[in-house]
This record gives structure tokens, C-alpha cells and sequence, in this order.
């Protein structure tokens, strides 16, 4: 029987106001959050942050925002490690302004309000098994947390 | 009636200063050190009696009074110390008034209560809180109000100031036979050893480990230089409740329970009644024919620290002479990334990584920090299973209950995913929901080590929220509850 992994898939949809779109898009081809603070969270393995082109192949409405990302841990219980790196909290600060969601702006700053912000996040993931059950999600190395692999025993 | 004034001002979210000192209840930011003490947990019955009680406490005008974080003349203990906390659904019976807004996001354990968190903090199977002493079991929950802990010096000055407390309290309480009439009494007598080389008294719990070290240092006005090694202090915020300073008003990482009165300068804390079965533990340790160093290496294992307090990070191989209590604290894992000499699942490594190789390097040794002010319960264990109930009982404060409590229960102690190498580091031994069947792995020499046969050692027996409020805020509240239009627990989104 396969081992449940230890790492957590996120897919998160998000709309944007039709206003911003095209900022936003253009500002996440420019590596819009510093990677040295996913560096010190230590949990995420893997991050894409994209807004979908328009008239793209998929059919895909373009001004949804795609946060995806796989992740050890508890989501929630980490956010606020996560958004107390000054980069990332600049970055969703700035990001939530541009939300199509009546909670976004509120919620900023988000280091005082992380919790909120990780329910409004999981809210559009749509591989939360929390939400529906939705598929299936492959890891081939299921017992290993980025801490193991960056830091092996051997 | 002339109404009181509470012209506040927003405090140094940073660092605490000599004038806060009053308005902050004692024992948040000095551990007392007097070995007798008493909690009470009570329901408030009568709203007017229960807000005389509060103006009692804190007027003079009662037998006994709030201690403050006023420093003692001449460093002399007073008779009694005496702190007060509410959960939330007290804080609703004192019908607060409606502009009372404590943020669910922020404090959603709090609002929530301990018996909701149970599944976070692994209070599950045997910790469930179906089998949680009668007074804050599941079913009675929502009767749990106040939290009262009288700390004194003997055994007679606790039971002449209980029973003025219990005198000052009577009004409050439901009438005999209605839900509620019950009063929980947990005493406390943590057992002070004094060592007979250096006369340094310690506290040491019933697993024969010496308890108390390492707490976390509030950032203060006038404290001395941090040393090398020795962890950072903490920012204020983080251990009292602060405003923040403009223009961002960030940290602190939380919206501040408001009014200013009522929500500056207090803290969160979760109570906690945990049964230790001493037994069990040294069954485990002479196991396998383990003579008397054996036990004393394996002990030091579970724990990081041998009985003496000792770092094992310092002694990897033996106890030697209990180092100055300066050095107890002053250490780091440096770079390893094994769990040698001190295990990844060792309490003391579980309860706070120090900075290591996971999760945030700084922040991780400012972050996620508990105030223990827990101490043992139960009678001394003899070598003799008497079949006594002892353990440890008592508060573990932090603002952020979910960033701080609940995250080093959830994330750390009760996660067997914790980082160390390939192999499964294993829950803490002394302090996790340890299930049947478990085992404990150190290594030795760059190689893992199983010792089979672990079992339980901890079972929680009790546990509550609360909200340690300011001296303001208690007077606050004793003069402005008995509202009309009140606050209610808000509804917490799922």
C-alpha cells in the first residue's frame, strides 16, 4: 500500500479585479517574491505564481491568478511564519488590494491577519481535499519534508 | 457613581518599561518560585456579584488583591500571589459591553475554547476531553469562566488564603445544585531540591527532571546584553498585548483585543492538567536490563537534558556537575542535522528547535515560544506505584495561542514528521500522544539507535483558555460589564 505522503498540494485560483489583470500579470513575470523568504519558511517545496494568459489554449478565464504549490505541514499553521518574511508580506499586500473578493482588503496588513488570509487562499484551492474530494496527487518520494532533503542523514 | 477614567495610551509594543509593570499581572512576566500553590476554576453565576469581585481585586478594598509585575521591595516574597484569567465564555457572562471586539482570526483558539482545540493540540484518544476532570470536561465546557491561581509560601498560608478566597468568591458562584455550583481546587507543590554542592534550589518534576529552565525573556528596558548563544529576548508584544506603533502598526502580528483598557497589557494562556505515569517511564528506562548509567543515557535522550538540567548538546556522554544556571540555556544545535548527541524528538529539542534547520532561522528563535509557569502536582514518587494521580499542572501564556501554543503542540511535539535525516524523528516522548506500540530512536556514533517498547508517559487530565487581563482591563470590566446589549462569543468560521 503506497505511503500518505508527508507534502500537501495547493492549487489556488484566485480572480482578480478585471482592472488589474494585466498589471498583475506582467508583475509575476519578474519574480515578484523573493525567493529567500520561501527559503526560511523551510516547508514549501515547489511554488508557481502566474496569471493566466488571455485566449489561452485551455480556455482558462484570464483573470484568474494561479497560486500552486506543494508544501509540508499544516498550511495554516505556518502562514504566519510565511507572511512574517518582509518580501512575501510586501508582495500580498500589494496582491490582496487586487483580489475579486469582498474579504481580500481587509485583510491587510497580512501579517496581522495570516490566518484569515490562509482561509481566504485555501477558499480557491481546488485540490484542498478539505473542500471536495478532487483526485490525485502523486509524490515520489512521499516520507521526505524539504528539511530531509536538504538536509540528509547520510 | 463617578465612573473611573481609562484615558489609555498605547504601550512600547517592543519592550516592557518600568511603568507597565503595575498594570500587568505578575506571574506573565516574573515566575514566582513560591511552592504551594492552588487554582481554582469557577463559574460565574451572578454577573453583579462577579463584577464586585473583580472591583475587590483590584481596589484593596477585598482580602485579597491581583498581583501586578511590580517588583517586590527588597526582592521579599509576599504571602500570597494571586492571578485571575477568564476563557471566553466569561468574559460573555460578565455581559461586557458591545464595542468589545476580539478578532477571531487572531484569537480564534481563545473564542474557541480548549475542548474545540483538542484535536489540534493532540487531545485525542486517552487526552480527550471526554475524560478530562468533571470541571472542564466536554460536556461542561461551556461553564468553565474563571481561572484563579494563588501561589503562597507553606501549606497553612495556602489554606488560610484559599478560604478568604473562597469567602471573596461565594457571591459569584451558581446556588448549590444549579449547573455550574461546583468549584475545581487543583493544588500544586512542585518539590524543591537544593543542590548540595552549589545550594542552588531547582524544581524537578516527577520524572526526576529538573524544571523550570529556559523560559523566555520579555524584552525589558534595562535589561543587560544578550550573551553568545543565549537565545534572543522576545519582543514584548508577543507576551503581552501591545498596540503596535505607527505607521504600520505592524508587528505585532495580531489585531489588539479592544478598547485599549480592556485588551492592552494582558495575555493568552492555556491551563493545563497533564497526568505523568512515572511508572511506565522507569519501566521504560530499566527495561532491557539497562543498569543505572544506561537509564540515566536514555533519560537524557528523551529529554535533551539530564536530570541535573545539563544540556546533553554540552554533555553528550555523561551528566558531570550541574553546569551554572546561565549555561543551562545558553546553547544551540549548532549545524547538526542528524539529532546527535540530542535526539530531534528529545523534549526539550521538540518544545523549541532553537533555531535549527527548519522554519524560519531567526524567527524561529524569537517565534513560537511558550511562558511556562507549570509546576508538579501529586505526591513525590517513591519507586512504589501507589496508584496516586500526579503530574503537571499549570499555564503556558503566549499572546498568540494558535502561533504559539498550539503550533509548537501541533507542529512539533505531536509530529512525527519533524526534520532529522530519513528516519521518522518520533513524537515527544515526555509531553506527545504517544500511541501503543511506539519507539524512541536516538543516534550514536552516526547511526540511529530504536529502543522499542516506548509507551505512553502523558495523559491530559484537564485544559482551558484564557485571557489574562491587565489590571485596567480588570477594573475596566468591573466597572463597564452588566451591559445590556453585550458582547457574545462570535460564531467562528469553519
Amino acid at each position: 500500500m503506497a505511503t500518505t505522503p508527508v507534502q500537501t498540494p495547493l492549487t489556488a485560483l484566485i480572480p482578480i479585479k478585471a482592472e488589474f489583470v494585466d498589471e498583475l500579470r506582467d508583475k509575476l513575470k519578474n519574480n515578484a517574491i523573493d525567493p529567500s523568504g520561501l527559503d526560511a519558511v523551510g516547508t514549501v517545496h515547489f511554488a508557481s505564481i502566474f496569471v493566466f494568459e488571455p485566449n489561452n489554449p485551455s480556455g482558462v478565464p484570464s483573470n484568474l491568478a494561479a497560486v500552486i504549490t506543494v508544501y509540508d505541514g499544516d498550511f495554516a499553521a505556518y502562514i504566519q511564519d510565511f507572511v512574517n518574511q518582509a518580501s512575501v508580506a510586501e508582495f500580498f499586500n500589494g496582491f490582496l488590494m487586487v483580489v475579486d473578493d469582498p474579504a481580500a482588503a481587509g485583510l491587510v496588513p497580512v501579517q496581522k491577519n495570516a490566518a484569515a488570509f490562509a482561509k481566504l487562499v485555501q477558499k480557491y484551492d481546488n485540490t484542498n481535499p478539505a473542500n471536495v474530494p478532487w483526485g490525485q496527487f502523486y509524490s515520489a518520494y512521499p516520507k521526505l519534508t524539504v528539511q530531509n532533503i536538504l538536509h540528509p542523514s547520510s | 457613581m463617578p465612573q473611573a477614567s481609562f484615558d489609555t495610551t498605547p504601550a512600547d509594543p517592543l519592550k516592557i518599561h518600568p511603568e507597565d509593570l503595575p498594570d500587568i499581572q505578575g506571574f506573565i512576566v516574573h515566575g514566582y518560585n513560591m511552592p504551594k500553590s492552588r487554582h481554582f476554576v469557577f463559574t460565574i453565576g451572578q454577573v453583579g456579584a462577579a463584577l464586585d469581585f473583580l472591583g475587590a481585586l483590584t481596589s484593596g478594598s477585598g482580602a485579597l488583591s491581583i498581583t501586578s509585575a511590580e517588583r517586590w521591595p527588597g526582592s521579599v516574597k509576599p504571602e500570597y500571589a494571586l492571578n485571575i484569567g477568564l476563557t471566553a465564555r466569561g468574559l460573555e457572562a460578565l455581559k461586557l459591553p458591545a464595542n468589545v471586539s476580539i478578532n477571531p482570526g487572531n484569537f480564534g483558539s481563545f473564542l474557541g475554547g480548549a475542548v474545540a482545540a483538542a484535536k489540534t493540540v493532540g487531545d485525542t484518544g486517552p487526552n480527550d476531553p471526554d475524560h478530562w476532570v468533571t470541571k472542564l470536561n466536554r460536556a461542561n465546557a461551556d461553564l468553565v469562566h474563571v481561572l484563579l491561581s494563588l501561589y503562597t509560601n507553606t501549606a497553612e498560608d495556602r489554606e488560610s488564603y484559599s478560604a478568604q478566597l473562597r469567602a471573596m468568591f461565594a457571591p459569584v458562584i451558581p446556588p448549590a445544585g444549579a449547573p455550574g455550583s461546583d468549584v475545581m481546587e487543583w493544588d500544586v507543590d512542585p518539590e524543591i531540591i537544593t543542590d548540595p554542592v552549589t545550594g542552588e534550589k531547582y524544581r524537578q518534576i516527577h520524572f526526576g527532571y529538573t524544571d523550570g529552565i529556559s523560559n523566555p525573556i520579555i524584552d525589558e528596558v534595562g535589561l543587560a546584553p544578550v550573551r553568545p548563544n543565549q537565545l534572543p529576548y522576545v519582543p514584548a508584544w508577543q507576551f503581552v498585548t501591545r498596540y503596535g506603533s505607527p505607521p504600520t502598526y505592524v508587528p505585532p502580528t495580531y489585531n489588539m483585543p479592544m478598547p485599549l483598557p480592556f485588551g492592552q497589557n494582558g495575555t493568552f494562556s492555556a491551563f493545563r492538567i497533564l497526568e505523568q505515569n512515572v511508572p511506565a517511564f522507569e519501566a521504560f528506562l530499566s527495561a532491557d536490563g539497562r543498569d543505572e548509567a544506561a537509564q540515566e543515557f536514555l533519560a537524557s535522550k528523551l529529554c535533551g537534558r539530564w536530570r541535573n538540567a545539563n544540556p546533553v548538546v554540552f554533555r553528550p556522554l555523561e551528566a558531570g556537575p550541574r553546569l551554572p544556571d546561565y549555561k543551562l540555556s545558553y546553547f544551540d544545535y549548532g549545524t547538526d542535522s542528524v539529532g546527535e548527541p540530542c535526539p530531534y524528538s528529545a523534549h526539550t529539542r521538540r518544545t523549541n528547535s532553537r533555531g535549527g534547520p527548519l522554519v524560519v532561522p531567526l524567527g524561529d528563535k524569537v517565534d513560537h515560544r511558550i511562558m511556562r509557569r507549570a509546576d508538579a502536582y501529586g505526591p513525590p514518587y517513591t519507586g512504589v506505584d501507589d496508584s496516586q494521580p500526579r503530574g503537571l499542572a499549570g499555564h503556558f501564556m503566549g499572546v498568540m495561542l494558535a502561533d504559539q501554543f498550539e503550533f509548537v503542540m501541533s507542529q512539533w511535539v505531536n509530529s512525527g514528521t519533524f526534520p532529522g535525516g530519513t528516519a521518522e524523528a518520533g513524537i515527544d516522548p515526555l509531553l506527545g500522544n504517544v500511541p501503543d506500540g511506539s519507539s524512541f530512536t536516538y543516534w550514536e556514533s552516526g547511526r540511529p539507535v530504536t529502543v522499542e517498547g516506548l509507551s505512553r508517559f502523558v495523559t491530559t487530565k484537564g485544559g482551558l483558555y484564557c485571557f489574562l487581563p491587565s489590571i485596567t482591563a480588570i477594573k475596566w470590566m468591573a466597572q463597564n460589564g452588566g451591559a445590556s446589549n453585550p458582547w457574545t462569543v462570535p460564531l467562528l468560521p469553519s
